[in-house]
């Protein structure tokens, strides 16, 4: 061990206070890059994985061919593991009239392997477990063929009989074909056998398996690849989508490196600065400048070891928990994705190199510093002279009408403090950051919220007034928060800027119109996008209040009646009592009146009762109750038209509440690390200023008043940083929102109140901590031996 | 041929009206044992770390033999003050996180020169710090501080050896040890020896005592 490495061991175990706290800052932006690589590499893979869900983790499909290529291909080492099935020609079943397949109807053979991808498409029954049953695709069922039923299939001149025991979706992606029968046998028939496999190494999977595809003389054109699934992990090919995904985590980086360096940078200035004595004193005895710039470097990088191991255990534990977290939220809102913890080596080696090198940048200042240090500053103990002008010395306004001595004092101090600048940019910094990403990912996802609407949606076309039996059949079923029942028909409007627009009109019971809507016909209006022709948006009521007082209705455009002028009372459909959250709010704007208006009415539209539509809207909690609704729903009326909203939007929601959740928990530690920064800044400032307050002290000035002018200080720099921040928070989230997500028609930006009062709670939390931490200081420093200390 | 020269050696601090250095002109022979005594604000130290290359004049010239110091650049300086000259300081200024033994052999070190266990057990005997060779700083008395900043002043054989007060901070039986051992150096292994004192013994025993004024220096008490 060369002595400078000695002397930067030896000097960070004396100063053990430091070096924990610059081993904690170290740590927590170690965490910060381990746990975001490990994360991310963690979200891919589940992703991954969840995108061959309905293939049975099966990622390629290769050319149907011989038994014989499949066994040499099965052997390749870039795949892991395969399944197998054979096409056994086309087939005919009986009492094929009443099924809506048109093209030919093939028998599948399967192996037992595939049965997890078999699983994902089952729609209804169970997997076959006896050579004679099969699996029949839904669309092929009929009220002879169906679950339970024996069918005959006749291929290749023999017909065979097979019990059916399940049915598949035809709409399910998987490799094996969907749309016939089904049958498992262990043995595949016949020459035409589809390897399917999951890949070694997913990230170069296209290229890989076209190579493969060629080398065994199958045509690459029959080749199918779980493209999304490749996509993911950037091995389908996809340059842009790839470039994209690699900027993304780049820029995630550039964010975390900014905010470690700040922080790294922070702490060994800190330690410099406290040792510029021992610098000089190394420089009088002949050491160069460059072993000192060394000495500070091995110092830092000393202290990463402990810190990215720590960051290691922390930032994967954490990733840990919150994945269980996460997969609870998921599993709570029926989102059919599971989040996997992923460690390789790849996150880990490069998190290591990431803190190393943003460790070597963070030093390279500081190092530069110290090598500055003149041997003289050494001899006369010289502390360098704050470089005050003439601006800095001159009282301003807030020291001219301050009359509280201490305060006064405390102002002084903050307008002459030289660390001042450092900390007024990481304040700034950390609050522009956390009010910045947080507003811009709140409105960001509300782009692509699914517009609130209610859960289950069932109208009941051409089966006249069933109202009061939806309410009867609803009451039947719990978990029902809200429910509207209305009756419906659709208009025109052909008057004003609006003319050749459907309006929907809402029939509902004379009591609720009076109740809801004063009695008077409303007109249930939203706001929505436009655009100009050169281009500008903007968001505007559907349907201009102003201009449109009064609206002629008629019955779609070949009416045959002159229509009816109505002026009705505008409402906004956010605001409209039993109506807010249950019907779509985008380009749907609707007119709410009661019975009796509209038998007033239907001579002159040209309609009768018969016309309207009896429509049922009800939002659920718990959403899973949405089986049960649509159940009852079905078993009562047996031809309506029901929209599952849940599970529609289940998939996508998926997706959107695990990139969200990743999102916020980002942020989250993102803000924390920015947030021990200035702790750490904070705390090492209050520990270098101990020797000034003890001379205060000295001198006569009580505890009490000291922590007065320390507050009051301290007050001066939180909220200016706290103003600057929210500031520039509310810049870059517009300018993110703006270059981001501008283009998309529902984007509509919403200025981060909540934000900036939260980023405010947080500062008052640390200034009251500062504030303890500074009266037990005072409380407990040994005036004396800081008064006669000459370091 | 003088070891030391300096020529017209002028320091103004930015702060101060009056040069803390003015005019002055000096040579020391190989081999002398001086002293530069004054009052306090004269100049002596300024003086003392400009013929160190401690730190750097307003105007004039310092050279060891051939070599102007201040024609040097830091880092040639840097390796110049650990070969050529040896400081000793009156508050001793040692390495706290460092050994006795640490903190003789750090310039040597520092040079990628290692010094041999002969060696350094032959400098820890003749400083008397044998028994104290693994202690900390803070676990000595004043006089063995001092001492161990003389060993450190001496392990890379300096051609000179320049002191600041070095017994400032002793009572008068470590202050004749001190003196002991600079008189050891400069007897026995032929160093230079430039002492700054306000103690008339202590000046007493050199072979040339000068006198610094008001930033001037003469020769004589």
């Amino acid at each position: 061990m060369s002595i400078l490495t000695k002397l930067g061991w030896r000097q960070l175990r004396v100063e053990r206070g430091r070096t924990l706290l610059t081993i904690a800052a170290m740590t927590l932006a170690a965490t910060l890059a381990v746990a975001t690589l490990v994360g991310l590499r963690s979200l891919q893979d589940s992703m991954y994985q969840y995108q061959l869900s309905s293939t049975g983790g099966m990622a390629v499909a290769f050319p149907a061919t011989a038994a014989q290529t499949v066994a040499k291909l099965s052997a390749s080492p870039l795949l892991t593991k395969t399944q197998q099935y054979a096409d056994e020609g086309t087939i005919k079943v009986d009492h094929t009239k009443t099924n809506d397949i048109t093209g030919a109807i093939h028998l599948t053979a399967v192996t037992p392997a595939t049965k997890p991808a078999l699983k994902s498409m089952l729609a209804s029954g169970r997997l076959p477990q006896a050579a004679d049953e099969v699996l029949l695709a839904d669309v092929l069922v009929t009220a002879q063929r169906k679950l339970g039923s024996t069918i005959q299939v006749k291929s290749a001149g023999h017909t065979h009989q097979y019990r059916v025991v399940g049915t598949t979706n035809v709409y399910a992606s998987s490799f094996i074909p969907t749309g016939g029968v089904l049958r498992i046998t262990p043995h595949l028939p016949g020459r035409r056998i589809t390897l399917l496999a999951a890949l070694k190494n997913p990230a170069t999977g296209k290229a890989d398996m076209v190579s493969l595809t060629k080398a065994h003389d199958l045509p690459v054109s029959q080749l199918r690849l779980a493209n999304q699934a490749l996509k993911v992990m950037w091995g389908a090919g996809d340059t842009k989508a790839r470039t994209t995904q690699i900027i993304i985590v780049l820029v995630m980086l550039a964010v975390i490196g900014a905010v470690a360096l700040i922080m790294i940078y922070t702490s060994i200035n800190l330690a410099v600065q406290a040792r510029r004595q021992r610098y000089g004193l190394l420089r009088t005895i002949g050491t160069t400048p460059q072993q000192i710039r060394l000495l500070v470097v091995q110092e830092s990088l000393l202290l990463v070891l402990p810190a990215l191991l720590l960051g290691g255990v922390i930032g994967i534990g954490g990733l840990a928990l919150a994945l269980q977290w996460m997969n609870r939220v998921l599993a709570g809102n029926e989102l059919p994705v599971i989040l996997y913890l992923h460690v390789d080596w790849l996150p880990l080696v490069g998190a290591a190199l990431f803190m190393v090198l943003v460790t070597l940048l963070a030093a390279a200042r500081p190092a530069r510093r110290a090598s500055r240090v003149t041997p003289i500053e050494a001899i006369r103990a010289l502390n360098p002279s704050p470089r005050l002008t003439a601006r800095k010395l001159r009282p301003t306004w807030l020291i001219r009408h301050l009359h509280q001595p201490m305060l006064k004092l405390g102002a002084i101090f903050d307008r002459r403090d030289t660390r001042r600048g450092t900390m007024l940019v990481l304040l700034t910094v950390t609050v522009a950051l956390f009010i910045g990403l947080t507003s811009f990912v709140g409105n960001f996802w509300r782009v692509f919220e699914s517009p609130a609407s209610a859960d289950v949606i069932a109208t009941l076309l051409g089966q006249g007034d069933q109202t009061k039996q939806l309410k009867r059949t609803l009451a039947k079923v719990t978990g029902i928060k809200r429910q509207l029942i209305v009756r419906t028909t659709s208009v025109m409007i052909k008057s004003g800027k609006e003319t050749g627009n459907d309006l929907t009109l809402y029939v509902v019971p004379e009591a609720q119109l009076a109740r809801d809507f004063g009695g008077q016909p409303t007109l249930l209006n939203t706001k929505v996008f436009y655009e100009t022709a050169k281009g500008r948006q903007y968001y505007a009521w559907q349907i201009n209040p102003k201009t449109n007082r009064r609206l002629h209705l008629v019955n779609g455009f070949e009416a045959k009646k002159a229509g009816q002028w109505i002026a009705p009372q505008y409402m906004a459909l956010s605001k409209a009592p039993g109506f807010k959250g249950m019907l779509y709010p985008d380009g749907l704007a609707g007119l709410v009146i009661s019975l009796t208006q509209f038998h007033q009415w239907a001579g002159k539209l040209g309609m009768k009762d018969a016309d309207l539509t009896s429509e049922v809207a009800v939002k659920l909690s718990p959403k899973s109750q949405h089986t049960a609704v649509i159940k009852a729903l079905r078993s009562q009326f047996g031809r309506a038209q029901i929209a599952d909203v849940v599970a529609d939007n289940q998939q996508s929601e998926a997706i959107i509440t695990v990139v969200r959740l990743t999102a916020w928990a980002f942020i989250a530690l993102l803000s924390l690390v920015c947030l021990a920064t200035v702790i750490n800044h904070t705390f090492a400032n209050l520990t270098a200023s101990r020797r000034s307050l003890a001379m205060l002290q000295s001198i006569g000035t009580t505890p009490k008043q000291v922590l007065t002018m320390q507050q009051g200080q301290y007050s001066l720099l939180l909220v200016q940083g706290w103003l600057l921040g929210s500031l520039l928070g509310i810049g870059l989230s517009a300018l993110l929102f703006r270059v981001m997500a501008g283009a998309y028609s529902n984007a509509h930006f919403v200025w981060p109140g909540v934000q900036i009062l939260v980023a405010l709670a947080a500062l008052m939390i640390v200034w009251l901590g500062f504030g303890f931490a500074t009266w037990r200081m005072l409380n407990h420093q040994n005036i004396d031996e800081l008064v006669r200390s000459s370091d | 041929m003088p070891i030391l020269t300096a020529t017209d050696l002028v320091k103004t601090y930015p702060e101060e009206e009056r040069p803390a250095l003015d005019h002055v002109n000096l040579t020391i022979e190989p081999g002398e044992f001086v002293t530069i005594v004054g009052p306090s604000g004269s100049g002596k130290s300024t003086l003392l770390h400009l013929l160190g290359g401690v730190d750097r004049p307003t105007s004039g010239q310092v050279q060891l033999y051939d070599t102007d110091l201040y024609q040097l650049n830091e880092t040639q300086l840097a390796i110049f003050r650990r070969r050529q000259v040896g400081l000793i300081y009156q508050f001793f200024n040692l390495i706290p996180s460092l050994t006795v033994a640490e903190n003789i052999t750090l310039p040597s070190e520092l040079d990628g020169k290692p010094v041999s266990e002969g060696q350094l057990a032959l400098m820890l005997d003749q400083l008397g710090l044998t028994a104290k060779r693994n202690a900390l700083p803070a676990q000595l008395s004043g006089g063995q501080q001092q001492r161990v900043a003389i060993g450190r002043a001496l392990i890379n054989e300096p051609a000179i050896v320049l002191a600041d007060e070095p017994t400032g901070n002793l009572d008068q039986h470590n202050s004749q040890e001190i003196m002991r051992l600079l008189h050891y150096a400069n007897v026995k292994q032929g160093q230079t020896v430039i002492v700054i004192t306000h103690d008339p013994q202590v000046a007493a025993q050199a072979q040339r005592v000068m006198t610094m004024t008001d930033g001037h220096l003469t020769e004589g008490r």
